[in-house]
């Protein structure tokens, strides 16, 4: 009886647990344990090397440097999108999802190529630039350009649900704008910017793609960048690896401990039934321009920028000469799409691999969402919790889990070394994706769906056929495609846990920008971009309709 | 059909959201009343399955439906039951014909379906909108679906979840009467849960009142009215006017502004005078209460009057509390 009643979970759990649980364990296991006993010798080493205090501080910094800049570009725009005309423009947050979508060393190969010597830049104005690019400011620049969208999308969000009868009462009660906006939107907006701003930060602390092509180049080397030097360069030190994983694991812990308790205290429900009316606005024309100028100006740098130079740089027959219509060519496209060339066999394995992934992604990420639901019992709550490790803890942190996990001895079988390997480490780092999906689009129903349910449906298999499959079918396709896009391109643990001599499209872009022809890396970048804006399209789309329907 | 509940008790954490309740339920029609969190809505889920109860028993026609201790639990599908909800918890996707449908799925062919569910559309009066998606209408029409999906399934027993709350007042005393009307003509008997007391009364052969976890009363809706068992009950069911604090308490229209047998006279000054669209009611000060009684016609602020209290009405709450 109690064994039926909780299969459901311990089906669940027992997944949960070989995905993403298990290789923690692994982890800590791997640092404090020696020859059976209970050993703090390795993360003692590691805490005494000087190199690695470097590291952390170069993070720790990193990460509130970055904080400070997403900060400066988003709650402009935020502010920019939610008072003045450009309140109706819906169509520019599809827009400033594109560099979030953006795979973060796309961005920063397009501004290396733009800024480096001989660069672009350079054969645009025909001078060197007036500032030095490649230093700490330069990589700060590239992440919050990939990072800012994420701020200010929470804080346009909160600044838009305070619009209707706060507005008004504020407006009636208040006195001059400046202080109603320090007393009252500024505090009611507090909870959301603290906690976007700490999720940038563990996001930078986690960021393996632009440590790992402009943080080399400068010689700034991150808790990311350090944990797979230790895994990939001779001698190999695991047990360097998994220490520094625990710390950058901690870090994160620690962060997402404090935003919980801040975003438990300072949450007010804000919502209020009423929604502005946007007619009124009437913004004289120096708002007018200076904000259509500001929004140009973030787009220019965030989108413009970067694909301008890997589009180029994809297109152009010999490099180092100039940039002109002779010296065009699509060659490097067909060689992406020759059938047996390592190019076209990585897009492939990248498409299918995330085809699998995101597949067995959406399918574990339903069923446990419609266990989860409004998580109120205790298992519920455990599962709800353990399903979304993977948004909190670094994606490294769990790729050496997995390696380790996954070769440990006391296995019967692995499927290290297979190309099951990548498709699990997918599934694993993404499958957050998958849960959230299902479980807003769970959400936005009558809670009396679910009664209705018990009281009228006969068994449990026309309830999944005839309502949780057509009402929650868009919120798990979007979820899909989200796991989809963000499995093909993703990098850091394909850099690890590939079997030899099987490449994805990443690692392909990688390899040959830093050793080999960067314009066949390039063209291979631009096809992943344009297959992550048309994921991005489609799935505004789903949402927009499924809005629409409930 | 007779619903028996045994020492039934739902807890939620350190929460005691319903005490132990005994009580039998035999009547066609019955209220469960109370303010919001007084645990009635618990209650009725607790009588659907949607919850399960802390400790007890429930009994439907001397069978357990529901034991922790015998750890039977029929589930809600089984329980010859339906339930009609505030918001109405139609699924948005399914056009109306197949919401009235869903709880025949796999119990019958499809034309014997299809003749249910346009005899349960009619009796609504909403055979027009089969096609339709409960999106496409109005509030109360969706209410009707929801009836109609309640009626469909041919239960024994109907449980309304504050299902008129979300109408406006003129389309719910129209639903009041048609839904009295269909659970009649299937036979079911009926259980409402609701704040409202007009409701309450209007619609129920015994009420249920309960207040904090706590069943309070029970009784016809004229019992109650006329002898509460408390000072909660007097308060909350229709106006009052209390003669000694909180002892003893007399309804408005048992006073009058002409004398009748049995009346004793009071001399006040009238505190204000409150249009109520078909009478006025006068609250009156006298001997250091504040009076309320009906009169066809506004009096004066400031006026001397005097009004007689019929003594056979005064209820004695006291005796009451003695007995039980």
């Amino acid at each position: 009886m109690l064994v039926r009643r909780q299969a459901p979970f311990i089906i669940l759990f027992i997944t949960i647990s070989i995905l993403a649980l298990l290789p923690l364990f692994a982890v800590l296991g791997y640092t404090f344990f020696e020859d059976g006993g209970l050993s703090f010798e390795s993360i003692r080493l590691i805490l005494h090397n000087n190199n690695i205090m470097q590291t952390m501080q170069n993070s720790l910094l990193l990460g509130l440097y970055v904080m400070a800049a997403t900060t400066c570009i988003a709650l402009p725009l935020a502010v920019i999108r939610t008072k003045t005309f450009l309140i109706k423009s819906k169509w520019l947050d599809i827009l400033f999802l594109i560099p979030f979508m953006t795979p973060p060393y796309i961005g920063s190969m397009g501004w290396i190529l733009f800024m480096q010597h001989n660069g672009y830049y350079e054969q645009i104005f025909t001078q060197e630039a007036p500032f030095t690019f490649f230093n700490v400011a330069g990589m700060v620049f590239i992440m919050s350009m990939h990072l800012y969208p994420f701020l200010y999308l929470m804080l346009k969000n909160a600044l838009l649900r305070m619009n209707g009868s706060f507005q008004e009462a504020t407006l009636i009660y208040g006195g001059h704008p400046l202080l109603n906006w320090i007393r009252v939107t500024l505090p009611l907006l507090l909870s959301s910017y603290v906690m976007a701003a700490l999720l940038i930060f563990i996001k930078t602390l986690a960021e393996f793609g632009t440590p790992a092509t402009f943080g080399k180049r400068i010689g700034y080397d991150v808790f990311t960048t350090e944990i797979h030097a230790y895994l990939s360069r001779w001698p190999i030190n695991i047990s360097g690896a998994t220490s520094l994983s625990l710390v950058l694991l901690s870090a994160c812990m620690l962060i997402w401990y404090i935003q919980n308790i801040i975003s438990r205290k300072y949450t007010y429900g804000i919502h209020s039934g009423k929604s502005p009316s946007t007619a009124s606005i009437k913004d004289s024309i120096l708002i007018r321009y200076m904000s259509i100028g500001y929004v140009s100006l973030i787009l220019g740098l965030s989108i413009g920028v970067p694909y301008f130079s890997i589009i180029v740089t994809s297109l152009l027959n010999i490099r180092g000469e100039a940039l002109s219509f002779s010296n065009l060519t699509l060659r490097h496209y067909g060689e992406l799409f020759t059938v047996g060339s390592s190019s076209f066999q990585a897009l492939m394995n990248s498409l299918s691999f995330a085809f699998a992934a995101a597949t067995i992604a959406a399918l574990i990420g339903f069923c446990m969402a419609l266990y989860i639901f409004d998580a109120k019992r205790k298992s519920q709550q455990l599962l709800d919790f353990t399903s979304l490790l993977s948004n909190i803890i670094p994606g490294i942190v769990f790729v050496v889990g997995l390696i380790l996990f996954w070769n440990s001895a006391l296995l019967p079988a692995t499927i290290y070394n297979t190309i099951w390997m990548p498709i699990l480490t997918y599934i694993v780092l993404f499958l957050p994706y998958s849960v959230q999906y299902t479980k807003s689009a769970l959400s936005q129903l009558h809670p009396s769906i679910h009664h209705s349910n018990a009281i009228f449906a006969n068994n449990y298999s026309v309830i999944l056929l005839r309502v949780w499959l057509p009402l929650l079918g868009q919120g798990i396709l979007a979820g899909w495609m989200m796991t989809f896009i963000i499995s093909m391109r993703e990098l850091v643990g394909s850099l690890l846990i590939l079997p030899p001599s099987v490449e994805t499209s990443a690692t392909f872009i990688y390899s040959q920008f830093e050793q080999g022809d960067v314009a066949k890396g390039m063209a291979m970048a631009v096809i992943t971009v344009l297959l992550t804006i048309l994921c991005i399209f489609l799935m505004e789309r789903l949402q927009r309709k499924a809005l629409h329907t409930s | 059909m007779i619903i028996q509940l045994k020492g039934v008790e739902k807890k939620f954490g350190n929460v005691h959201a319903v005490k132990p309740i005994d009580l039998t339920i035999k009547d066609t029609f019955v209220t469960i009343l109370g303010q919001s969190g007084c645990g009635k809505t618990t209650l009725l889920k607790m009588l659907a399955g949607l919850t399960d109860p802390t400790s007890g028993e429930i009994l439907f026609d001397n069978q357990t439906i529901f034991s922790r201790s015998k750890k039977i639990h029929v589930k809600p599908n089984k329980r010859q039951i339906a339930m009609v909800f505030q918001d109405f918890g139609l699924w948005p996707h399914m056009t109306v014909f197949d919401n009235v449908a869903f709880g025949l799925r796999g119990k019958m062919s499809k034309s014997r379906r299809s003749d249910i569910v346009h005899d349960a559309l009619q009796k609504v009066k909403l055979e027009a909108k089969a096609a339709m998606k409960p999106g496409e209408l109005s509030g109360g029409q969706q209410q009707r679906v929801a009836l109609a999906r309640a009626i469909a399934i041919n239960p024994k027993l109907v449980l309304f979840d504050e299902a008129l709350s979300a109408l406006d007042a003129i389309l719910r005393e129209q639903m009041r009467e048609e839904i009295l009307t269909i659970v009649q003509s299937i036979g079911a008997q009926a259980i409402f849960v609701t704040h409202d007391q007009t409701e309450a009364m209007a619609m129920s052969d015994s009420m249920v009142v309960m207040d904090s976890g706590d069943v309070v009363q029970t009784g016809s809706p004229e019992q109650i009215y006329h002898s509460p068992a408390n000072p909660f009950v007097a308060n909350f069911i229709g106006k009052t006017n209390w003669v000694e604090d909180c002892k003893k308490m007399i309804r408005p229209e048992n006073i009058h502004l002409h004398p009748y047998k049995h009346t004793t006279v009071k001399s006040g000054v009238v505190k204000k005078s409150m249009y109520e669209g078909d009478r006025y009611l006068i609250l009156a000060e006298a001997d250091g209460y504040i009076w309320k009684f009906y009169d066809s016609h506004p009096h004066e602020q400031g006026r001397d009057i005097k009004f007689y209290v019929e003594e056979n009405y005064i209820h004695s709450l006291e005796k009451k509390e003695a007995l039980s």
